[in-house]
């Protein structure tokens, strides 16, 4: 009788909520400029897992060492690549309003690249339904594109 | 891709997924009470509710209303009980006149809140709310289009070429949905 129910159960028990982050790039004389959104209980989480203490991002208690685990946890989880070169991002800090996370990051570049590869694995290890959207936008061009597990990874190109 | 195409899909999966359970099945429910000969009705009902969360998806990205996740969360569930109950009612079972179309309409605006948490998330902060609005919302019908043609593929199934009585459906799918509505209102009880 239980195999019966559990089925049910299990179908009552999920609850719809979603897991979600926005990623937006824009090319801006000489940098990208990436804001990186998210749940905040979500980060929370996350840091909270490889660093061992919750750091209550965005609140009065937030952890001292939040803003460092933070960058630590953005550098691994979001690569990008500029015409093949591996780019170096600095991470400018962060806001938390409403429950979301806004991170702000920096890669400076040369020159415009024509393509740009990014890798978001931000929040894979928690959720197995989390999506990341990536938005990129340089000159009038924007395209965008969702991760998800499994499709870790994307390229995108600009023609001139 | 482009953003257009990349909002339509996000749109069609938050529907078309196993998270969205909550509004698949207020949908079922919502159609067991139509003969499938009066599928026209049916699509009327089905009309409404998208109309219904339409209005509050739209708002409630715009932050003009806001409502507590957690007592959205519970009122969802509430909506298909509710709906259950009406099916199994005189009243409700005479889907000539406006009240379920009305039932569909309220309900849809209490769906939509549920959706816009998750659009306000997309959009937040940016210029491109009305560009997002008219590709995910559109996403979001796609994917109730596809549900609502499936089920109503089976009802007509279930009736003509079995030859059973839409009422045995109506009492199987309002059963079910009630059964299930009320553990997720116990699960999400906000008081």
């Amino acid at each position: 009788m239980k195999i019966f129910l559990y089925p049910l159960l299990f179908l009552a028990f999920i609850r719809h909520d979603f897991h979600v982050s926005i990623t937006e790039i824009h090319w801006n004389e000489g940098e990208l400029q990436v804001t990186v959104r998210s749940f905040t209980d979500d980060l929370d989480w996350a840091l909270e897992e490889q660093f061992g203490t919750n750091p209550r991002l965005g609140t009065e208690q937030e952890h001292p060492k939040a803003m460092l685990w933070m960058e630590r946890y953005l550098n691994q989880s979001l690569l990008l690549e500029g015409d093949g070169k591996v780019l170096k991002g600095e991470y400018l800090g962060m806001e938390s309003e409403y429950g979301i996370c806004f991170c702000f990051l920096r890669f400076s570049l040369e020159a415009k690249p024509s393509q740009l590869s990014v890798e978001n694995r931000l929040l894979f290890e928690l959720f197995d339904d989390q999506r990341n959207v990536i938005h990129y936008r340089i000159g009038l061009d924007e395209q965008a594109e969702t991760l998800h597990r499994g499709e870790e990874k994307t390229l995108f190109t600009t023609t001139k | 891709m482009s953003p257009f195409s990349n909002y339509l899909q996000l749109g069609y999966e938050h529907i078309v997924s196993f998270a969205a359970m909550d509004h698949i099945l207020f949908l079922v429910v919502l159609m067991a009470v139509f003969q499938s000969r009066h599928w026209l009705r049916l699509i009327g009902a089905v009309t409404s509710f998208t109309l219904g969360h339409s209005i509050t998806l739209s708002l409630g990205a715009l932050e003009v209303i806001r409502v507590d996740a957690a007592l959205i969360e519970f009122l969802i569930p509430l909506t298909i009980l509710l709906t259950a109950l009406n099916n199994l009612s005189k009243k409700g079972q005479q889907t000539s006149g406006r009240r379920i179309y009305w039932i569909a309409g309220v309900f849809g605006l209490i769906h939509g809140l549920g959706f816009s948490n998750y659009y306000r998330m997309l959009v937040m902060g940016e210029e491109g709310y009305w560009r997002a609005l008219i590709p995910f919302n559109l996403g979001v019908e796609l994917g109730q289009l596809l549900v609502v043609s499936v089920v109503l593929l089976f009802m007509v199934i279930y009736e003509v070429a079995f030859n059973r009585k839409s009422r045995d459906w109506n009492i199987f799918f309002s059963g079910a949905g009630f059964g299930l509505s009320t553990v997720m209102c116990l699960e999400t009880w906000p008081f």
